[in-house]
């Protein structure tokens, strides 16, 4: 049933990528005097998803599909402290990627090898295992400060009735500087497009599934499709994608060490 | 005697022994073609570098800033600035470069296919066209660069994304800050080039490429100066640093390929030890086999005295024989080399692996320098000199009677 459940929510959100929106409703939702405020809308959206009172910690397995090339998995733990905008991923599948890992301190991300038992400097901007996610995913979520809303229009995404945003960077270091984003009544993201600078669709992140723990939520699948890669399988164009799902989430503490050099290198032995 | 007499003595002398002097001019010509041809080996080693370096990095000395974060002057004040440095430094570029180079994980998109770049050169097709046009094209026009959006992509890169001239390609990269930006581009041509210097590079327009990185459209990283003569690298980067006054660095293109640096000097010594070794040979050779000849000239020699040839004009005869030895020594040995060296360049050599980089389109290349052909053509000249002055000092010194006498 929770294969039936979760195979149902994806093909739902494929759909919605593929674009299957009902009529937008801006007129209606402005003159009926209920626009929002969209800041507060982007402060709530970032709420629900960040943890500031507690540490994060969850297991994540990444599935990537490259059409004709098959597929790739890999599965990590992710523990995160918001507070402290600082996170830490170890890979623990497959066996030949096992300790690598990911320390986000502030603004530094350091990668990890065990095999050369060495740590590099890497961006938040990168791409993470060279898959479609990147590791600025994995922080915590601050779409008020960065960025500002430039349109906003209803629009029924599925089920779901959303605000769809179009948002500005507001500085230079943000990896996407335009993106359209929609938001759920419940002020869930439910689904973005990122743009590059020129406005070039990169890509398409969609959010069909989240789990409540207390009153925050964290996303049950997140399914990102790469608008840049792909192949064309008979005749048709398929973008390269990657499903995470995430498992076992807690917001028990973390012991302090977590977020340490030494803890990686340990996990990496 | 006339010094003109000597000559003509001499010239006589050589000509009527030639049997004589053929083993030695063997010996001096094989040296010195030896000598020629590994020279020239090296040195078109060393200019196919140079070239590729120069035509990678945009010319055969870079300057650039001594700090980026420098406070600028206005792209306009500080190109002003390194011209008149340039010209109080009395140097006469062959061409003046400006380029932008984007090297932090850009990535090119063509039919779903991605690859990562590790150089994007953005370049000024008016001013360096006529240089990046020596690269090996494959297919497609170069010369239409001069447009915008036109690209220059390695025949690596081609078949990685699938993509052929006239393709669009998008060029992502990251702009200063580290947000996303994305060009749309036209593959204009497709080039062959090595691994270091190619495989993954793309040519593109500089003001294109400023733009998507979110600099001022005159912005340039560096500015390099294409020389006519790329030897003179080193000594023009040493001038031109002094005319900057600190506030810029001017530096050979070599030094940004320490390793590759580091093998041709190792060559250039293997070069000089080789011809050290040879000329060792040489001389001992000629010192030995000078003695044969004398001996067996001691009638000879003997008779030149008693007709009233003075002690000295016979040594000078004698060392103008070994001089004429030299001189055709040296142009059967140049002749020799030329025609190996011409030889070994026909031979496809690609798919060497490693060795592709000193290539010239699979080729050996050789490069003979007149002033190398020089040196070593004096060099040779004197050993052969060195080696015939003991034995044309010991045939001074023969006694007239005792040398008619001999058997």
């Amino acid at each position: 049933m929770r294969i039936l459940s979760r195979a149902a929510g994806v093909c739902l959100f494929l759909a919605m990528s593929a674009g299957t929106f009902v009529a937008p409703r801006t007129g209606e939702a402005q003159a009926a005097g209920n626009t929002p405020d969209f800041v507060q809308l982007l402060k709530k959206a970032d709420s629900l998803v960040t943890f500031p009172d507690s540490d994060f910690s969850a297991q994540y397995t990444f599935v990537q599909e490259s059409p004709g090339q098959g597929t790739n998995s890999k599965q990590a733990m992710v523990f995160r402290r918001d507070k402290d905008n600082t996170y830490l991923i170890v890979i623990v599948k497959p066996e030949e990627d096992k300790g690598k890992g990911y320390l986000k301190s502030g603004n530094n991300l350091w990668f990890y090898d065990p095999v050369s038992r060495r740590f590099t400097f890497t961006s938040a901007k990168d791409r993470f295992q060279n898959m479609n996610a990147r590791n600025s995913d994995f922080t915590r979520s601050n779409l008020a400060g960065d960025y500002r809303v430039t349109s906003s229009t209803r629009q029924k995404l599925g089920k779901y009735d959303c605000w769809l945003l179009d948002l500005q960077a507001t500085s230079d270091d943000i990896t996407f500087p335009k993106m359209r984003i929609w938001i759920d009544a419940d002020g869930l993201v439910r689904k973005t497009e990122d743009y590059s600078y020129s406005g070039q669709h990169v890509r398409t992140v969609a959010f069909p599934q989240y789990q409540q723990i207390g009153a925050r939520y964290v996303p049950q699948t997140v399914v990102i499709f790469d608008k840049l890669r792909g192949a064309t399988i008979n005749g048709t164009f398929v973008n390269e994608r990657t499903t995470y799902t995430i498992a076992r989430p807690s917001l028990e503490r973390l012991p302090d060490a977590t977020f340490t050099k030494t803890w990686l290198e340990k996990l990496g032995e | 005697m006339m010094p003109g007499m000597t000559l003509q003595i001499a010239f006589r002398n050589f000509t009527r022994n030639s049997r004589r002097f053929i083993l030695l001019g063997l010996s001096a010509s094989v040296g010195f073609f030896f000598v020629c041809t590994v020279q020239s080996l090296v040195a078109g080693l060393s200019s196919q570098i140079n070239t590729r370096g120069a035509r990678y990095y945009g010319g055969h000395v870079i300057i650039s800033r001594v700090q980026e974060s420098q406070p600028a002057m206005t792209a306009a004040a500080e190109d002003r600035f390194i011209r008149e440095a340039i010209s109080r430094a009395g140097i006469h570029p062959a061409a003046i470069s400006h380029r932008t180079h984007f090297w932090s994980q850009a990535v090119v998109f063509s039919n779903g296919e991605s690859v990562q770049i590790r150089r994007v050169i953005g370049m000024d097709w008016s001013t360096e066209g006529v240089k990046i046009r020596g690269l090996q094209f494959v297919s497609g026009k170069p010369d239409e660069m001069n447009e915008p959006d036109g690209a220059l992509i390695s025949e690596v890169t081609a078949r990685l994304l699938g993509a052929r001239v006239g393709d669009q390609i998008i060029l992502q990269v990251k702009r200063d800050g580290g947000a996303l930006n994305t060009v749309p581009l036209l593959v204009k041509a497709v080039f062959r080039e090595v691994s270091i210097f190619g495989y993954y590079t793309v040519y593109m327009d500089r003001g294109v490429l400023n733009r998507a990185l979110g600099k001022g459209l005159d912005y340039s990283a560096t500015i390099g100066l294409y020389l006519d003569d790329y030897r003179a690298a080193g000594r023009i980067a040493a001038r031109l640093s002094k005319a900057l006054e600190g506030r810029y660095t001017a530096m050979p293109v070599v030094t940004f390929m320490p390793e590759i640096s580091t093998m041709l000097r190792a060559l250039t010594l293997v070069s000089y030890g080789i011809l050290a070794l040879l000329s060792l040979v040489i001389a001992v050779g000629i010192l030995n086999i000078y003695r044969v000849i004398i001996y067996e000239r001691t009638r000879e020699i003997g008779t030149m005295r008693a007709i009233g040839i003075q002690r000295t004009q016979v040594r000078n005869i004698i060392l103008c024989e070994a001089l004429y030895l030299a001189l055709c020594s040296v142009a059967a040995g140049l002749a020799f080399s030329i025609l190996a060296l011409s030889a070994v360049s026909q031979i496809q050599l690609s798919g060497a692996a490693g060795f592709d980089i000193f290539l010239d389109r699979g080729h050996l290349s050789w490069v003979l320098y007149p002033d190398n052909v020089a040196v070593d053509a004096v060099l040779i000249t004197l050993i052969t000199l060195f080696g015939a002055l003991g034995p044309a000092r010991s045939a001074q010194r023969i006694e007239p009677v005792v040398a008619i006498r001999a058997e």
